[in-house]
């Protein structure tokens, strides 16, 4: 069996091919336990075919991608995607900004399942949570979300009472604000017309009660 | 001739299995297009179950995001704030004291070998053998009562916690878990056995639900599944954290790539994951349990750890707040489902069931 690359021989060989495909090299950082962690930011993406080609060239393998908005409440733009490889024991991750930083206009981003085919998934998830557009996906229907829910859920402003399911329409307020201005008549819990429906209490049928009305008991002959 | 005459086992079908059905432990829908018994093509349409819990993630500090986390999944409900917490350390640059880290490790390998231990007996009532199911979940109970011994439930631990662990074990616990594995390693040990050698379970799982070494790398599969093709990998041994480096453990493969191998890859990791914790017992080193917290700087941090059903990923985004901008994670699952439409290739329709089960699958993992 061949020896394991150290983690020192990954960094070296991510450095050289991504320098080789975009001109561009990971800085790395390191943990507690001496893990190696690269992180590189692509400045346009259309560079991310050309890294992601090298890094499938190296087998490298797609642990998964992270889409997310660069601001906290930012609703529309400032997107980027973070795609995470492992190699062996090291991680990197390729972050892609996917909007125009002049303009603010968000950009499509390639498909990378021409390499990595378990991208798949992962891209149709960014697409539904955060309505970004995909440049040649092979099967770009829903993966989660049903078709009638909007595509970019995962940032969208939800109220609290939409997401109780109590206020899907006007027409509860519009019915309260009537019934205030007298337009439609007071419900029967304010006019005192309350009346209990007829049932049986649960405890009258149980055993304790039911003993009287019981067949007596057949005494035995002595 | 009429359609009506032309036997079954000529015709072609489409078979809806789900997303409700008796052989699914949870939500997922199967349209199977069959050739008579023969499944030609599977789709499989996820979202039953979708809870939106990484948004709710970024709206959670990051103490809350602890306990959101162990309620992603059942059966890895360690597993995730475990790597979770990881996250955190790695971009606030915290190193937890040498006896959590053992703690995090005996948590985590006792979590495992009762889900192992779960899968495989949920193997043997599918294919109809009720009394090994019964004993296996008899076994497991072990493994339940030592958890519910230790941490007071059965299966979140709330074990984890940023910096370290929450719990600690005294000379009583110690001897009580170790005496305890001990009487699961000799059960294993008898499992093992019987899965590896009894005729019925073999004529039922082996050369079923088959992924070669090569299918692995293109779909990216992780855990007792790829371990089951030959492939291995282990996040323990390649990229190893908590006291995983300190610890003797051997990196469990088959090489059938079908349901026999993934079983038995998972009873053996399972005997493996009792040696680990009864080393864990024997160095387990004095001290503090936690790391003094600092404040969680602006940036970014992976992590990822070896749950039962393979690689666990999260990715933490913070902006300097206290409440992280993005907490993505990628679960096993997410990526074995998409390896059920090789494996399920012209077999026979009585094995889907059978097939689904061997990925060990979490929809509430996969779909959070």
């Amino acid at each position: 069996m061949e020896p394991r690359p150290t983690p020192a021989e990954l960094r070296e060989i991510l450095n050289n091919d991504l320098r080789d495909a975009v001109s561009l090299t990971p800085s790395w950082t390191t943990n507690a336990y001496g893990n190696q962690y690269g992180w590189l930011r692509l400045p346009r993406a259309e560079d991310l075919p050309a890294a992601v080609a090298a890094l499938a060239a190296r087998k490298a393998r797609l642990c998964t991608v992270s889409a997310y908005a660069e601001q906290r409440g930012d609703r529309e733009k400032r997107r980027s995607i973070a795609y995470h490889f492992a190699l062996d024991s090291v991680l990197l991750t390729l972050t892609v900004r996917i909007y125009d930083p002049d303009t603010l206009e968000a950009l499509p981003v390639p498909s990378i399942t021409p390499w990595f085919r378990n991208a798949d998934w992962n891209e149709r998830e960014f697409k539904e949570m955060f309505n970004i557009d995909i440049i040649n996906h092979p099967n770009p229907r829903r993966l989660f979300l049903d078709e009638r829910l909007d595509a970019g859920i995962m940032t969208g402003l939800i109220p609290f009472s939409s997401l109780l399911h109590s206020a899907g329409s006007k027409d509860l307020w519009e019915r309260v604000m009537a019934e205030k201005a007298g337009l439609l008549p007071r419900p029967a819990r304010e006019a005192g017309e309350i009346v209990e429906p007829a049932f049986t209490p649960v405890e009258r049928t149980g055993p304790e009660n039911t003993a009287a009305a019981a067949p007596p008991k057949i005494q035995e002959s002595p | 001739m009429s359609d009506l005459l032309t036997p079954c086992a000529q015709k072609s079908f489409t078979l809806p299995i789900g997303p409700l059905h008796v052989a699914l432990e949870e939500p997922m829908y199967f349209k199977l297009d069959l050739d008579g018994e023969r499944v030609r093509q599977v789709e499989i349409t996820a979202g039953h179950v979708h809870r939106g819990m990484e948004s709710l993630a970024a709206k959670r500090n990051f103490f809350q995001n602890v306990v959101l986390t162990e309620r992603v999944c059942s059966l890895c409900s360690n597993s995730h704030p475990f790597t979770y917490c990881l996250a955190v350390e790695n971009l606030a640059g915290i190193a937890v004291p040498p006896r959590g880290q053992y703690l995090r490790v005996l948590a985590e390998e006792i979590k495992r070998s009762a889900s192992h231990l779960f899968n495989v007996g949920i193997m043997a009532h599918v294919i109809g053998y009720k009394s090994l199911f019964m004993h296996v979940m008899q076994v497991r109970e072990i493994m339940q009562d030592i958890k519910e011994t230790i941490f007071g439930n059965r299966m979140d631990l709330a074990a984890n916690c940023i910096g370290g662990v929450t719990y600690d074990l005294d000379s009583t616990l110690l001897e009580f878990t170790a005496d305890n594995l001990n009487r699961v390693a000799g059960h294993l040990a008898e499992l093992i056995d019987i899965y590896r050698h009894d005729p019925m379970i073999k004529a039922r799982t082996q050369g079923v639900g088959v992924v070669s070494p090569k299918d692995v790398a293109a779909l990216g599969l992780v855990g007792p599944v790829a371990r089951a093709a030959g492939a291995a990998m282990d996040v323990r041994r390649d990229s190893p954290y908590a006291a995983y480096g300190d610890l003797e453990f051997a990196v469990i493969t088959e090489e059938g790539g079908d349901v026999h191998s993934r079983a038995m890859v998972r009873l053996r990791e399972a005997r493996e994951s009792v040696g680990i914790v009864l080393q864990a017992l024997g160095k387990l080193p004095g001290g503090e349990r936690r790391a003094r917290l600092s404040a969680i700087p602006a940036g970014e941090a992976v992590a990822r750890t070896e749950a039962p059903r393979g690689e666990l990923f999260y990715y933490l985004h913070a902006d300097g707040s206290d409440v992280p901008l993005r907490l993505k994670w990628r679960v096993p699952s997410y990526l074995n489902w998409d390896a059920l439409p090789v494996m399920m290739k012209d077999c026979a329709v009585a094995d889907v069931t059978l097939i689904v089960n061997s990925i060990d699958p979490c929809v509430s993992c996969t779909e959070r």
